[in-house]
């Protein structure tokens, strides 16, 4: 302030103009101090806004801001109905995907669902947080009641229901999109779209759930398969498999099984058909080439033997894997109907139409397809062990 | 079986072209095998952004691309259906003849799962063989059959390389799960320091930028601001008392009055005449 001594009245040192008994500040000091303070203001204002303009870390429910979309699957195949309620598989039945759009968390997000009264609400999945700009799948795997299942026989629409919840929300929101369950016969070949449709494979894109066709274990089946299997080691002779596979084709015809064209009132799409379980073959007697083959495919896995069904253009044919070797073998299983087979195909079977002949023409049947390269091989051990249980 | 008969007539145009694809496959089919760099890059909430190079043998390559000129999107049709639905965003497949490679790029976001605070990143099911802090490197051949391979088996060899957020902790590859786990900042941490002090910052800035105005306002509205003077003598200032060296000789003489005004007697204070040489009050020698 004052750099030097000053001695006079009247006299002028530094600013400080000195008169007789006052000291008055001078215009320079009071300039700086303006400016000084004109700065401090200006930057505790700015200050002051930032801090009162940032979002705040204290939940406010009022300001949550989520983007939710329930998607759905059009069609389910029912006779999967078990491969739908797995977690561990991928064959969810409605999605849905939640987006925080906001600038806050979402805290304790609850979601269900609910399909029809094919199940109650599920205890569904609780999400502790959800940040800003955070995305979340959380994907409907219903455990469908097989007793409502068993009485789907055709096409239905249920209403699926999702609802969700999190901190501060008054009331839960509610979404819900209608669902076809197909009739527990029904199967849809492939879900792919037309343009998709490229190779042989894709016309069999489900053909997985074929699997879920092939019941072993209901009560039906397993006792015919007593029968069939009934003196033999299947587990562990060649013979003896290869034995109850003969069996199989002709106690089926002893059953007075025919062989039948599906029904066109039975169709449910371009690339589906009405499919029997095998104690509805046998019950009924009849059934496609793709019903003798399941049939034939879940008497043979009921004794102990390793089986498939071979998918080839517009045919299904049994076929078993001998225990011991390995060798694979196969039977044009709709010659179990004599009728058809010396009527349509006299030319290439005796009278008698046995069973060997008939493993004889499916082996070609098999080859052909093979070269071409148009055959699928459905392991129903394998797809159970993946998931697609069997639905009885 | 009416469906399959119905089916007839496209599954014999697949079949024909099935059986060129196949054919055009089976001389690539003992070639070396495709490798796969499949590189996941997950954000601070979760997103990934994947980029998946496969690069062929200059034959199969030539084969795949054949096919995928023929049928745009076949390759990818799998990450377009209705699996898929709602999860992949941005989807993009470019052929680069240069390096003989498919490149898929997009982005799947909610790739890591948030739970409380710990992140899940599932789908790793061998143990990743490099692991540099935020990237960890997984190696895995395997068989494949599918669109890629024109459904033929094909050897694949695939490197996986996922990169964790830059502010991830405690990152570890958990075998049970076949999970890559990791930790963020609790989410108050990312708005920063200042949203996690608003309350007290927004009172402090806002009672000083009140003051600063207060004190503005009053110095700005102050025309001279006077400060009473105790007395005035001569050698203080402010009742002060000077040093005795606060003055120096020179300094002193520059303070002296001009002619013709009074001096005044450093030892009675009485009034002097200008140019008397003793004070006429004590007798003192003027200096």
């Amino acid at each position: 302030m004052l750099t030097s001594w000053c001695q006079r009245p009247d006299q002028t040192c530094d600013g400080v103009r000195i008169t007789k008994g006052t000291i008055a500040v001078g215009k320079q000091l009071k300039l700086l101090l303006v400016v000084l303070l004109c700065v401090l203001t200006v930057a505790s204002g700015a200050a002051f806004i930032f801090a009162a303009t940032r979002p705040s870390t204290a939940y406010d429910s009022s300001k949550v801001k989520l983007d939710v979309k329930l998607l759905t699957r059009n069609e389910i195949i029912t006779a999967a109905y078990k491969t739908y309620g797995d977690n561990s598989q991928d064959m969810w039945v409605a999605k849905t995907i939640i987006k925080n759009v906001g600038k806050i968390p979402v805290r304790d997000f609850k979601i269900s669902y609910k399909v029809g009264d094919l199940t109650d609400w599920n205890s569904g999945e609780t999400y502790a947080e959800i940040r800003p700009g955070e995305t979340v799948r959380d994907y409907c795997w219903p455990p469908l009641n097989p007793d409502k299942i068993n009485a789907i026989t055709t096409k239905t629409p249920v209403e699926l229901r999702m609802k969700y919840d999190y901190e501060g929300l008054k009331e839960p929101e509610e979404e819900s999109e209608k669902i076809f369950l197909l009739g527990k016969n029904d199967f849809v070949f492939t879900s792919l779209k037309k343009d998709d449709i490229v190779t042989f494979t894709d016309n069999f894109d489900n053909y997985r759930f074929i699997a879920a066709f092939i019941t072993p274990n209901e009560e039906t089946t397993k006792s015919f398969a007593n029968m069939v299997g009934s003196g033999l080691e299947t587990r562990a002779s060649d013979e003896d498999a290869l034995a109850a596979f003969h069996n199989a084709f002709n106690m089926l015809r002893a059953q007075g099984v025919k062989y039948i064209m599906e029904p066109d009132g039975f169709w449910t799409g371009e690339a589906s058909q009405y499919v029997q379980y095998p104690w509805e073959t046998i019950n009924r007697q009849s059934g496609t080439c793709l019903d003798l083959a399941i049939c034939t495919s879940a008497l043979m896995e009921a004794v102990g033997i390793k089986s498939y069904v071979a998918l080839i253009p517009g045919h299904a044919i049994p076929m078993i894997e001998l225990p011991n070797s390995g060798d694979l073998y196969a039977i044009e299983s709709t010659f179990i109907d004599q009728d058809y087979a010396l009527s349509k195909h006299g030319d290439v079977v005796s009278a008698d139409v046995t069973a060997q002949e008939c493993v004889n023409l499916a082996k070609d049947e098999i080859e052909k397809a093979q070269s071409a390269g148009t055959i699928i091989l459905v392991n129903p051990e394998y797809w159970w062990k993946a998931g697609v249980m069997p639905s009885w | 079986m009416v469906s399959m008969k119905k089916l007839g007539i496209i599954t014999f145009m697949i079949v024909a072209f099935g059986t060129l694809l196949v054919t055009g496959w089976c001389s690539a089919a003992d070639k070396p095998t495709v490798t796969e760099t499949y590189k996941v890059t997950i954000n601070d909430v979760g997103d990934g952004h994947i980029v998946d190079t496969i690069k062929y043998s200059k034959d199969d390559y030539a084969t795949i691309k054949k096919v995928q000129n023929k049928k745009r999107g076949f390759l990818t049709r799998r990450y377009t259906s209705e699996d898929t639905t709602g999860e992949v965003v941005g989807f993009n497949t470019d052929m680069d003849d240069a390096t003989h490679s498919v490149i898929i790029t997009y982005d799947k976001p909610g790739m890591a799962y948030n739970e409380k605070g710990e992140w899940i990143l599932y789908g790793y099911s061998t143990k990743p063989k490099e692991d540099s802090g935020l990237t960890y490197t997984f190696e895995e051949t395997s068989t494949i059959n599918s669109e890629f391979t024109l459904f033929t088996d094909q050897v694949f060899k695939t490197t996986s390389e996922v990169t964790l957020p830059a502010s991830a902790t405690g990152a570890n590859y958990v075998a049970a799960d076949k999970a890559l786990k990791y930790q963020m900042p609790p989410a108050r941490t990312l708005y920063g320091f200042w949203a996690e002090q608003k309350a007290a910052l927004s009172v402090t800035f806002g009672l000083l930028t009140l003051v600063f105005a207060g004190l503005l306002v009053f110095v700005w509205t102050r025309k001279e601001t006077v400060v009473p003077v105790a007395a005035v003598v001569p050698g203080t200032v402010a009742g002060v008392t000077p040093p005795h060296d606060a003055l120096s000789h020179d300094e002193a003489g520059a303070a002296q009055p001009e002619k013709g005004q009074h001096q005044f007697c450093q030892h009675c204070g009485s009034k002097i005449a200008s140019g008397k040489s003793f004070c006429t009050n004590c007798g003192s020698k003027v200096d």
